[in-house]
């Protein structure tokens, strides 16, 4: 047991489901090193360079590592292959855990932790899939609370997580029904039980006329919804994938795989014929 | 041999150099270790043949998740397989290009961050270099040579001067054989993968309905194959039109006879006009019991050395991809870790020294 006196701690997070190719290094929930680059498709050329930089600029041997967190998508096929395929290689070869993290859940962190809301947040997730349709889930999330038990900490302090409660599951929906069944769920609630914000993150542009409907669908004020573009950001691919190591919800290296969320068209093609 | 591969030798202490290759160029996940270039220690194949045959065709989708799933499997049977410590392993290769894009990054992922987490050198390397090097694993090739490669998606002359410098002096410039093969087995009723279903037809059958042979200008080593696909086609659907029985055995036979009749007496050529010492077959359509034959027969009777791979080096695999990094290795020439799938990647300018040229 070798690695007993070494920092157990140091986990490495990539993602590249979307247009950004995220890259951190974290150690007990401080970010290190983090790096979120509009890359333009260029993730495969990028990526392993990238992650030779933050671990030299991290200070940190690859054999130190106490884990890998990915982002797994739903997102770009070929993007989410890129970081998977390299995750599960460094896993085996490097004989560590990893952990799969939604790439929507560490969008959804990233773009509530951008918009700065204070209340309780009904956060939806989106990478376009074309078509009007959008990779997308929803969770609730409430402001993280001041700590007081650590007052004096230092700027490079832990970062608090958001709690984010998952309310459904990660899907590829079209964004006009999407907006639609949700806001019949806000409507189902009790004024007393309906959040103070509804959160849209991510690939928002295209989305934006749709989803801003919802306020109408709904009846809710229109200063109750808003969106913040953003991406799956290194530090929240770490910090959840973090947590999952610290659980025990580590997934052997062999069997970490995309989550495509459907089948190919071509599957899809051939359970049609009859 | 080379100041350059002299030198390389030095570095590695005159140890035995250990390649760990890796292919996923198009539906097959192949993991090699191969010693010094020739001796294959393990050759790993995760062939998805069945998975395709349902659709009629490789899917690339669904070959890059296929691909996904069992490359760091097949990379840790292998080694262990190889009975050769990873630490020992002297490089790590992979088939850059050409190939389907995203089944190509798969494997280009997955080898660099294996070298990466290895700290050993990346060699990026093309996948009809190793068609051609498949013959370097059954024996010392002899240069100058002549590779005719013939695969689902190649059909090339290749002139090599000396080790590891190529030159394409013809190539298709419509459908590759294994295409065409592919497509007259379609319209005569076989299934995927139609080329073994012609071949056997054609091998048959009792005799040939004409077609045209595709010479195209005086001198050229080019091929095209798309007038003799049309041909069949016509062929096919005229008898349907007049109700009659398709002759599939003679059509077989007479398609066969044509793209066997062109690619022997251009590459039988090529090997006069550039006095080369020996022939190379390659590439999956190397398994064409036709067109074996007939070269066999006109190399025999012209007293030209031919060297046919045995199968398991003829259809994709990474050995062959191991055989053709070890030349690039001995030649001091290696990869960084910024390499990526280069679908349309240049054989020509893959050959040893052209980055110094450049
Ligand atoms: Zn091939």
């Amino acid at each position: 047991m070798e690695k007993n006196d070494r920092p157990l701690s140091r986990i490495l997070a990539l993602d590249t489901s979307s247009a950004a190719q995220a890259v951190a290094v974290l150690d007990e929930g401080r970010v290190l090193y983090e790096s979120n680059n509009l890359a333009e498709r260029n993730h495969s050329v990028n990526l392993l360079p990238e992650i030779e930089r933050a671990l030299s600029e991290s200070g940190t041997n690859k054999r130190e590592l106490a884990g890998i967190a990915v982002g797994i998508g739903p997102g770009s096929y070929t993007g989410v292959r890129i970081a998977v395929t390299t995750a599960k290689t460094l896993a085996w070869a490097l004989k560590l855990p990893v952990a799969a993290v939604s790439s929507l859940e560490a969008q959804a962190a990233s773009g509530f932790e951008a918009s700065c809301l204070k209340g309780r947040t009904w956060i939806i997730p989106l990478v376009d899939a074309r078509r009007g349709q959008a990779y997308t889930a929803l969770f609730e999330a409430s402001a993280p609370q001041e700590n007081p038990t650590e007052p004096d900490q230092a700027p490079d302090q832990a970062l608090e997580m958001p709690r984010l409660e998952r309310l459904t599951e990660d899907a590829i929906l079209l964004v006009s029904e999407w907006t639609a069944h949700i806001a019949d769920r806000l409507k189902e609630l009790s004024a007393s039980e309906r959040p103070d914000y509804v959160l849209f993150t991510g690939e928002t542009d295209k989305h934006a006329e749709t989803v801003l409907t919802i306020a109408q669908l709904a009846g809710l004020p229109d200063d109750s919804i808003r969106l913040e573009n953003c991406s799956a950001a290194g530090r929240w691919i770490g910090l959840i994938g973090a947590e999952k190591l610290a659980s025990g919800e580590n997934i052997e290296a062999h069997g970490l795989l995309p989550n495509y969320t459907q089948v190919t068209e071509a599957e899809a093609n051939l359970l049609r014929k009859p | 041999m080379s100041t350059a591969a002299e030198k390389q030798i030095e570095d590695t202490g005159g140890k035995s150099v250990y390649i760990l290759a890796v292919e996923t160029s198009c539906d097959e996940t192949s993991v090699a270790v191969v010693k010094d270039g020739r001796e294959v220690l393990v050759n790993l194949v995760a062939s998805q043949i069945e998975t395709h045959k349902a659709f009629g065709g490789v899917v690339p989708e669904v070959a890059s998740r296929q691909h996904v799933e069992c490359i760091t499997l097949l990379m840790e049977q292998a080694i262990a397989e190889s009975g050769i410590a990873p630490e020992q392993l002297t490089a790590i290769a992979v088939t850059e290009g050409p190939g389907l894009v995203g089944a190509l990054l798969v494997g280009i992922m997955a080898a660099k961050a294996l070298a990466f987490s290895l700290d050993k050198p990346l060699i990026g390397t093309h996948h009809i270099a190793g068609h051609i090097y498949a013959n370097q694993l059954i024996g010392e090739i002899q240069y100058p040579a002549i590779a005719l490669v013939v695969s689902g998606g190649h059909t090339e002359i290749v002139r090599m001067e000396s080790e590891g410098r190529f030159e394409v002096v013809g190539q298709t410039r419509d459908d590759a054989v294994g295409e065409a093969y592919d497509k007259v087995a379609r319209s005569l009723g076989f299934p995927y993968p139609g080329g073994p279903h012609v071949d056997k037809a054609a091998q048959a059958a009792n005799s040939a309905v004409p077609l045209p042979r595709v010479w195209l200008e005086e001198g050229s080593y080019d091929f095209s194959l798309s007038g003799l696909k049309s041909a069949v086609l016509n062929l096919v659907n005229q008898s349907r039109m007049k109700g009659e029985e398709i002759d599939a055995g003679g059509i077989a036979r007479g398609f066969q006879e044509s793209v066997v009749e062109v690619l022997v007496g251009k590459a039988v050529r090529a090997m006069r006009q550039f006095g080369a010492k020996q022939l190379l077959l390659c590439g999956g359509v190397a398994a064409n019991g036709g067109l074996r034959s007939e070269l066999t027969a006109r190399c025999e009777a012209e007293g030209i050395t031919l060297s046919i791979p045995p199968m398991k080096y003829c259809t994709d695999n990474a050995a062959m991809i191991g055989a053709a990094a070890y030349i690039k290795w001995m030649h001091g020439e290696v990869s960084d870790l910024y390499i990526k799938g280069e679908p349309g990647m240049s054989l020509e300018n893959w050959s040893v020294g052209r980055s110094k040229e450049q």
